[in-house]
């Protein structure tokens, strides 16, 4: 028997060009696209209406934006409490005793302490009241958005002609305070305006502090 | 007649490996695309601020200053310029208002700076960019150029976050 002589079955080499095509326009294409995506996700623009800080005669909404929370500050109102539980000297005689006592008198309202504090700076008396507060008190960005929020309840109850809304904030509340500051502006139509505040500071409000003002 | 056998060529080429090389590199550069959008798009998105015109601010030219709590990157028409500032050791009151206390010098480049700005304070005002860093000392910051009658504004912005100022676009 004639041994079978098997063939090697031929291969044929196919052109590779085709190929080689298909993949490089097929790379150029998507390298391509990476470079426009690139370049619309880079600059994110923002809208904002600059701000510029202008005395007003509308009265300021204070909120302390703190821990994540927004808490409403009545310092006017605490502050006249404390005055009314310090009183007045007796006479010309205990006038030094009657400012030493306003040191650690204490009010407090529904959301803070007030602290009274009473110094001598280079020879001046100086009164300041410490606003402390208090743990869990206040709306977190959540409870903020909602329609029945104690914010807008808050600011529903003024107007926007005689009051602004002022926020005080600290590094760990921005976002809060974004959103509130959207809610009054935006919303509700109230003027705004925010004071930072030092993450380690705590808030004080003395007889020489700043005005708070309108942006 | 012996039978011939005839071997069958088949031409036939496998794709696979090059669908294989092909599906690979799109895998990787898909894979390269959505990272870096993801990168631009989060972490490393920055802000350009667009004024919106309102009546306070009239015609007026912000100069936006980015502030750290240490130094003051100012965005001046002529440049980027970094500029060192620190707190006064102490106040001084007088008539109800707090001033530094003398004897403290101010480095020549806020100096030259606060001369400038106070030069063209009717046509021009500065805009704070106030990092987190810098919220402790801003407002004693801000006061060298309230004392020197230039109007300020400020907006708080992330720590890491650039910013710049855009004119091309005024919105009323």
């Amino acid at each position: 028997m004639r041994r079978r002589r098997i063939r090697d079955s031929q291969f044929g080499e196919p052109s590779l060009v085709p190929m080689a095509d298909l993949l490089s326009n097929t790379v150029g294409a998507v390298v391509f696209i990476l470079i426009f995506t690139v370049l619309a996700a880079g600059g994110v623009v923002i809208l904002k209406r600059l701000p510029l800080e202008h005395s007003t005669k509308a009265k300021p909404l204070n909120f302390y934006c703190v821990n994540g929370r927004i808490i409403p500050l009545d310092n006017s109102g605490l502050s006249k409490k404390l005055n009314e539980k310090w009183g007045r000297p007796y006479s010309i005689f205990a006038v030094r005793s009657w400012f030493n006592s306003f040191n650690n008198l204490e009010v407090e309202d529904e959301y803070f302490i007030a602290r009274g504090e009473s110094k001598m700076i280079s020879g001046t008396p100086d009164l300041s009241i410490l606003f402390i507060p208090k743990e869990g008190k206040g709306e977190t960005k959540e409870e903020l958005g909602r329609e029945d929020s104690e914010f807008r309840k808050l600011l529903a109850e003024k107007n926007s002609e005689d009051y602004f809304v002022h926020f005080l904030v600290k590094p760990d509340s921005l976002d809060i305070f974004y959103k509130a500051r959207e809610i009054a502006s935006e919303k509700m139509k109230y003027g705004s305006g925010w004071s930072p505040v030092g993450q380690d500071d705590r808030l004080r409000f003395g007889s020489y502090g700043r005005e708070s003002k309108e942006q | 007649m012996p039978r011939s056998y005839q071997s069958q060529t088949s031409d036939h080429f496998d794709l696979l490996p090059f669908i294989a090389i092909l599906m690979c590199m799109l895998g990787c550069l898909l894979m390269v695309t959505m990272s870096i959008a993801a990168l631009s798009i989060g972490p490393g998105v920055g802000e350009g601020w667009i004024p919106r015109r309102s009546p306070e601010m009239k015609n007026m030219t912000p100069i936006l200053i980015e502030w750290d709590g240490e130094k003051a990157i100012i965005h001046d028409e002529d440049g980027i310029k970094v500029a060192k500032w620190s707190e006064p050791s102490g106040y001084l009151l007088s008539n109800g208002t707090w001033y530094p206390l003398k004897g403290r010098t101010l480095s020549a480049d806020i100096s030259a700076f606060l001369e400038s700005m106070s030069k063209r304070r009717a046509t021009h005002y500065a805009l704070f960019a106030v990092r987190p860093s810098g919220f402790g000392n801003f407002q004693l910051f801000a006061d060298e150029f309230r004392g020197r009658k230039i109007d300020v504004g400020y907006e708080p912005i992330r720590q890491d976050k650039p910013v710049r100022l855009i004119e091309e676009k005024v919105i009323q």
